[in-house]
């Protein structure tokens, strides 16, 4: 490319920008910056003894750093942004170090310091090496709580919990490398083997089951029956109940000596048995058809969705040609709600991996330990004094959600609407 | 009127008998699984209604018809909203139904507010690194709460708010944003694209496209968004045990610990009426809402 070229691309789509430095000056610069704001991020270094040089020398190496990482500060707004967002943290690390918890409580001032800290260090890496965050800022803007959620909430939490799982933290979170011994000790629990075979029943079956019912629930639904409404209304209204109310009532129908077993056996059954909530085996039954309870309806109302979506014109074609209406379903239509199938299957079974509420509601992981469920074992490990422990456990449900995730989300919510 | 083209015999489709075999059959299919659905609410009411004798010695699928002296029907619903115990706490059920609705209104409006400006951003304004952050995003919300439950609760502490209201609501907005956003992002994109190009053209600029052209164009969705996530907030309990501390607890959590926290005689009746108490308000939200809700779900799961 010719100067001229350069020139004339340069003018027509690129605000003019200083050009003193080289790439590899910028991108070694923002990388720096990056590694020290991922060490502040997880060792709250050097955050920890807050005095009255560090906003100082911070400030300062901000003002260094955009200059070599080449901000464009032509603009008078965006000088203005800058010079505020540092005099904002610095007001911030001056409130917590003098006030004393006077104004506002001593955590707090600390945490929007650190944060303002933070947020100032992304931005200058990201003026590096996006080079761009002010494009288009008013978009950015408003999106600022969304990445603050996802840099914060969802990949910084999800690299702390991988991170501490290494760690023998017990009471207190407190870093001490330990490897695997955590992933051992896990994977060689009696409990956590009971847990796994128990979400995975509660997987197979709860799925399936939720898919086969719905599906045939939306199939009678369409024959243009009279009272829909009324009939959906009926079939949904479990889904809007917590899992806490639905495992108690069900708790109530299951009980033994109050509920299902001894009303039939008052009615004349006098051999009738149900008590599978007391069952060591069969306990997990239980959770699952009180679940069945409550989602079946959901995915009723998808699959109704889902038929409703097909075109008119395919029943007429397959009665023209003589096929009959179930063989219509089973061959025509099913295959054409392909995707509302996978969708729903991937919703059935990200909620069924993740059970907990109706577990705890239902049984409390009982009789003994024989319905606990993987969340249930993390919860009990956090807040009972272990826990690396407990974050162990978590790893390994992130791993496994984030295997089995991540592509289907690409394709599904990411590179499919870009193809529509 | 005897001309050859008038003829007798009928034309078109076979007039429907009053009673065909198919209909019967789907009919019976559907009101049967229909009664199975209602069972457990209709033996839960019963219950809520009866007294403990009858509860012991008579059957779950009868309700009572008469009461001793001094015994009336609505005692254990009086005793669940103002007097049931769990430890040696002993107000009902009430103050939490306040907790409740103080942990839901504002987390229904702030997460809402965010995910309708987020999801505009995202749909009309896509900026780089826009799809990452979002592929995140709805990765990061099916991915287990207990992964992120320990680090959000040391976030909590270091903002000071933990064990308060304060630390719920904030939960629930970080939580509720990627469903929320989907929803709102799939919407805007819905629109005719030609409505926010003749704004852009007319001068406007994001705030003022978002505020005067697409939040009144965005009431169907809203409203949608706003039952999801009154229902979805209220029936939480994992965020309520963990981060709202005792005398905070929403209602779920403190039903739970009428179940589990009893003293001395179980009084079941007592307890399945808190349990109507705690499942009335998404009910009645649904039962009211019944057509958004469906729709809601639908536009969240099936357009993705």
């Amino acid at each position: 490319m010719t100067t001229f070229d350069t020139a004339l691309v340069g003018a027509s789509s690129q605000p003019p920008h200083f050009q003193q430095f080289s790439n590899l000056v910028r991108y070694g610069v923002a990388g720096l910056m990056a590694v020290i704001g991922a060490l502040a991020l997880i060792f709250d270094f050097p955050f920890a003894q807050l005095g009255v040089f560090q906003p100082m020398m911070y400030a300062l190496g901000l003002v260094v750093v955009c200059l070599v990482i080449d901000v464009p500060f032509r603009k008078l707004n965006y000088q203005l942004g800058m010079i505020g967002v540092y005099l904002f943290g610095a007001a911030a690390a001056w409130v917590a170090w003098y006030s004393g918890g006077n104004w506002l409580s001593q955590d707090a001032a600390d945490f929007i310091w650190k944060v303002t800290a933070l947020f100032s260090f992304l931005f200058t890496i990201a003026a590096g090496v996006w080079n761009a965050p002010f494009k288009n800022f008013a978009a950015k803007t408003a999106a600022i709580p969304m990445m603050y959620i996802v840099l914060f909430a969802f990949i910084g939490c999800s690299l702390w919990t991988v991170l501490y799982s290494t760690s023998d933290a017990r009471i207190y979170p407190l870093y001490t490398y330990v490897g695997l011994k955590q992933y051992y000790r896990l994977f060689g629990a009696e409990i956590w083997h009971i847990a796994v075979k128990n979400v995975l029943i509660y997987i197979a079956l709860s799925t399936t089951g939720a898919m086969v019912a719905g599906f045939l629930l939306a199939v009678f639904m369409d024959q243009k029956i009279r009272l829909e409404g009324l009939f959906r209304t009926i079939y949904l209204y479990p889904f809007a109940l917590s899992f806490i109310v639905t495992g108690h009532v069900w708790a109530w129908i299951f009980s033994p000596e109050y509920g299902l077993e001894k009303s039939v056996r008052q009615l004349g059954w006098t051999t009738f048995s149900f008590d599978w909530i007391a069952n060591n085996d069969m306990a997990i039954y239980c959770v699952i058809i009180a679940g069945l309870w409550q989602g079946t309806g959901l995915v009723m109302a998808l699959m109704l969705a889902g038929l409703r979506g097909i075109d008119e014109e395919v029943w007429k074609a397959a009665r023209v040609d003589g096929i009959p209406k179930w063989r219509t379903y089973i061959s025509i239509v099913i295959p054409m709600m392909r995707p509302v199938l996978i969708t729903t299957l991937v919703f059935v079974a990200a909620g069924a991996f993740r059970v907990y509420d109706i577990v705890v509601a239902l049984t409390d992981g009982g009789p003994g330990i024989s319905t606990t469920v993987p969340s249930q074992y993390v919860y009990k490990y956090l807040f009972s004094g272990n826990i690396g422990q407990g974050l162990a456990a978590a790893t390994t449900m992130l791993v496994v959600s984030a295997v089995i995730l991540i592509p289907w989300v690409y394709v599904e919510f990411v590179k499919g609407k870009q193809i529509r | 009127m005897s001309s050859p083209s008038t003829n007798i015999e009928p034309t078109g489709p076979r007039p429907h008998p009053w009673l065909e075999w198919d209909r019967v059959v789907v009919y019976a299919f559907l009101t049967l699984t229909a009664l199975y659905f209602l069972a457990p609410l209709y033996i839960v009411i019963i219950t809520s209604f009866k007294d403990l004798d009858h509860i012991r010695d008579g059957n779950i699928f009868w309700p009572q018809t008469a009461y001793p002296d001094g015994v009336h029907f609505y005692d254990p619903w009086r005793r669940a909203w103002w007097e049931v115990c769990t430890g040696l706490e002993c107000h009902g059920i009430s103050p939490n139904f306040w907790n409740s609705v103080k942990v839901t209104v504002p987390s229904v409006i702030v997460s809402v507010a965010v995910a309708l400006t987020t999801g505009y951003a995202l749909s009309n304004w896509p900026f780089k690194m826009s799809e990452a952050f979002f592929t995140v995003l709805i990765v990061g919300s099916f991915v287990p709460y207990q992964v992120m439950l320990y680090p959000m609760v040391l976030l909590t502490k270091n903002m000071g708010i933990y064990s308060t209201l304060t630390a719920v609501i904030f939960v629930h907005t970080v939580f509720g944003l990627p469903f929320l956003t989907l929803l709102f992002r799939n919407y805007f994109a819905s629109l005719p694209v030609e409505l926010f190009k003749a704004a852009r053209v007319d001068g406007a600029g994001f705030w003022r496209i978002l505020i005067q052209i697409f939040v009144p164009m965005s009431l169907p969705i809203l409203t949608v968004a706003v039952i999801l996530q009154v229902t979805g907030i209220w029936n939480d309990f994992l965020f309520g045990v963990v981060f709202a501390g005792l005398p905070n607890y929403p209602m779920t959590v403190k039903l739970n610990n009428i179940f589990t926290s009893s003293f001395g005689v179980k009084e079941y009746n007592v307890e399945m009426a808190a349990t109507i108490l705690t499942g009335a308000v998404p009910l009645l939200i649904y039962f009211l809402s019944g057509r958004y809700f469906v729709r809601g779900i639908a536009a969240g799961a099936v357009k993705g």
